[in-house]
């Protein structure tokens, strides 16, 4: 990695580090969280917002992107729970308003042993949660994540005991408004133990950053379901990392639908042997929607499985980034790791930007990448309309088709059905605008 | 001579800017099967593609009047709608559409465009179960996403099969035979016969006489060159068997795709 020193800060990066020095006595955490929080504003201020000349960056250009964005300062509104599509699972619920808990909201009773639940903000700082805010950072340099590191002020702490299994998908949903919020989850599932996490990201903030951080314990096994459908003015941003153990395994599907600007990262290392899962998504953007995904998939130990697998639809003058980077190292064997970037676009002023990548330094493994741009396609079309289907109909179909491919990649049976669900909520309300 | 059924005259269609169809005259009446045979290139798949407004093939002159209406100005879905079915010489594999749900979307479609109520599912299984197995379609196959994984026979018998269900006034047939063996090419027939009727008529486009000994036409017309060079009854097919169609590619002047 190379060091960019961030000689001459523009509004926004002197904006941000002005709110940290005013809220920082206010913000949660004991002194040695206040000590993270330092190093971290000392390393974002050194790095800068990142631009277009950091390769991992280069087509989300975010110092000037945020140029406009009003940094985190603003009112919140009075928080209001939205369809979140989860409802039928009847899970636990965590809610943030504005960057911070909302206790009466959220319900976080009955989840049965084993399981520990908290706001970040809720009291001291449980141990475990200290030790992983400490430890867990992006490899490399990540300016976003340290702000996000810095700034929190809220998140969910959610751990699962070795072996346990909570009675009820949980369920973290985050409404920003005003100036936005910085939030960072922390989730913790232990040997053997599993956990369905569903997150939802809504509301009219300038700023959402909520960062997150996973550790599998061995065998464990995390379903995760993430839809950002923040407003059309906001910048979304996502980091989010994970530490899989030996036969663990992680499943997390992200539905991209909202934001101004949305930067979703996964950095997940598979540090035991035969680790699995699918780090994947789906995409439905219009209007001036900037989504980019950013995927860093490091495997680490022999035997590792995993599928990267995007799928999705660029309308009006939106325009999708998905950057799927696997690295295979040298002692691990057998690695099998899949991706797949697929994006159709609906209109002449879309675009799409793929860019999958492989890194492998192993003899013996499969490793595949494909990735595909395309748009309507007028055979299918005229067939289907050769048969008295409308144009609108034969277009929904096809779009539907083609996206919903990605959904299976949601293995829980539940979260696959609320995300197609939402989807195609989503879909139906274009049909009838469009 | 001219039918209130269908009416092509005179019929120039271009397709990337090349004429295909150079003036083409043709007229049916309500119940004819009319058989068109030429050399390859002669404009035949065309002329299924124009009847059924794909796009790119532009009608640059003459008319086609179905029913009394000008079937040049309609989209597909409302030519569909009036009742024109094209069997496609190539069915489209779409993946991520179920068969079932395709079928059900495209008769309700067509209903609604009558001014008629959705057919309620009970009553779209029944049709669909029923009309499938007299042209051996599986249940396997209903269940596939429309046309993947198909063979070339199951895909021609899938093309009958949406035929039979949506039933059209004008059923094109697009070198249906293409691709079949005999036990297949027989099944396809007698779905195609099986729909004969007063009201409706068939336009079948074959490169070889076989489909012909089994879907026996009223008319039968050679193409080439995009027109219609010569009409004669049944007996003209059995003549272009033993003939060839050497004669008609002579002096043509030029070939179409």
């Amino acid at each position: 990695m190379n060091i960019h020193q961030n000689i001459d800060p523009n509004t926004t990066e002197a904006a941000l580090a002005a709110a940290y020095a005013a809220r920082r006595a206010a913000l949660p955490g004991g002194v040695k969280l206040a000590e993270i929080r330092d190093e971290a504003m000392a390393r974002f201020k050194t790095l800068g917002l990142p631009h277009r000349r950091i390769e991992a960056w280069h087509f989300t250009d975010l110092r000037r992107l945020l140029a406009e964005a009003s940094a985190l300062s603003g009112e919140a509104a009075a928080p209001q729970v939205a369809d979140t599509g989860f409802a039928d699972l009847k899970p636990a619920r965590l809610v943030f308003a504005g960057g911070a808990f909302v206790a009466e909201l959220s319900d976080i009773e009955g989840l049965g042993e084993g399981v520990e639940i908290a706001a970040l903000s809720a009291g001291p700082l449980p141990e475990w949660a200290l030790a992983q805010i400490a430890a867990r950072r992006p490899a490399g340099d990540n300016a976003v994540f340290d702000l996000g590191l810095a700034m929190m002020s809220d998140g969910a702490l959610i751990r699962v005991a070795a072996g346990c299994t909570p009675a009820r998908p949980v369920e973290i949903i985050s409404m920003s408004s005003g100036g936005g919020s910085v939030l960072r989850h922390v989730v913790e599932v232990g040997d053997g133990a599993k956990l369905r996490l569903a997150e939802h990201c809504s509301g009219e903030g300038a700023m959402t950053l909520t960062a997150m951080s996973i550790d599998l314990g061995d065998g464990a096994r995390l379903d995760h379901v993430k839809v950002q459908d923040e407003g059309r003015s906001t910048a979304h941003l996502a980091p989010v990392v994970g530490l899989i153990g030996t036969r663990a395994v992680i499943n997390s599907f992200t539905l991209t639908l909202g934001a101004d600007l949305a930067r979703e990262e996964r950095h997940v290392r598979f540090d035991g042997d035969d680790g699995g899962g699918s780090i994947s998504g789906a995409f439905l953007l219009s209007g001036k929607t900037h989504a980019d995904t950013t995927l860093f998939i490091d495997h680490a130990k022999p035997g590792g499985q995993s599928r990267e697998v995007f799928k999705g639809i660029v309308d009006d003058a939106a325009r999708s980034v998905v950057q799927t980077s696997v690295v295979v190292a040298q002692h691990a064997q057998k690695t099998d790791a899949r991706q797949g970037i697929h994006a159709m676009l609906l209109s002449d002023r879309a675009a799409h930007y793929s860019k999958p990548e492989l890194e492998i330094y192993a003899d013996d493994v499969q490793c595949a990448h494909g990735a595909t741009v395309g748009e309507l396609d007028e055979n299918a079309m005229f067939y289907l309309m050769s048969r008295g289907i409308s144009r609108t109909v034969a277009e929904a179909m096809l779009i539907e088709a083609f996206v919903f491919g990605a959904m299976d990649e949601i293995a829980d049976d539940d979260l696959r059905e609320a995300i197609s669900a939402y989807a195609l909520a989503r879909l139906d309300q274009r049909q009838t605008h469009g | 001579m001219s039918s209130d059924f269908l009416n092509i005259e005179n019929l120039v269609v271009e397709v990337a800017g090349k004429p295909i169809i150079n003036g083409l005259n043709l007229t049916m009446a309500p119940g004819e099967v009319h058989a068109i045979m030429g050399p390859n290139g002669s404009g035949k798949s065309t002329l299924s593609y124009a009847l059924a407004g794909r796009n790119g093939y532009e009608v640059t002159g003459g008319s086609v009047t179905f029913l009394g209406r000008d079937l040049t100005q309609m989209s597909p879905d409302e030519r569909a709608a009036a009742g024109v079915f094209l069997a496609f010489q190539y069915p489209i594999e779409i993946p991520g559409v179920a068969t079932m749900t395709f079928l059900k979307e495209a008769i309700n479609a067509q209903r609604r465009a009558r001014g008629l109520d959705d057919l309620p599912t009970p009553q779209f299984m029944r049709l669909v179960r029923e009309k499938a197995k007299a042209l051996k379609v599986s249940d396997d196959m209903l269940k596939r996403p429309l046309n993947v994984g198909f063979s070339g026979g199951e895909k021609k018998r899938n093309e009958i099969l949406q035929m039979a269900l949506l039933e059209p006034r004008l059923g094109v047939l697009d070198e249906t035979d293409s691709g079949l063996d005999i036990d297949a090419l027989k099944v396809v027939a007698e779905g195609v016969n099986s729909l004969r009727a007063a009201d409706r008529s068939f336009l079948v486009i074959t490169h070889y006489q076989r489909l012909l000994d089994h879907i026996v036409p009223d008319f039968v017309h050679v193409m080439a060159g995009g027109r219609i060079v010569r009409s004669g009854d049944k007996s003209l097919a059995l003549e272009l068997e033993r003939e060839g169609y050497a004669e008609f590619e002579t002096g043509m002047g030029q070939s179409a795709a």
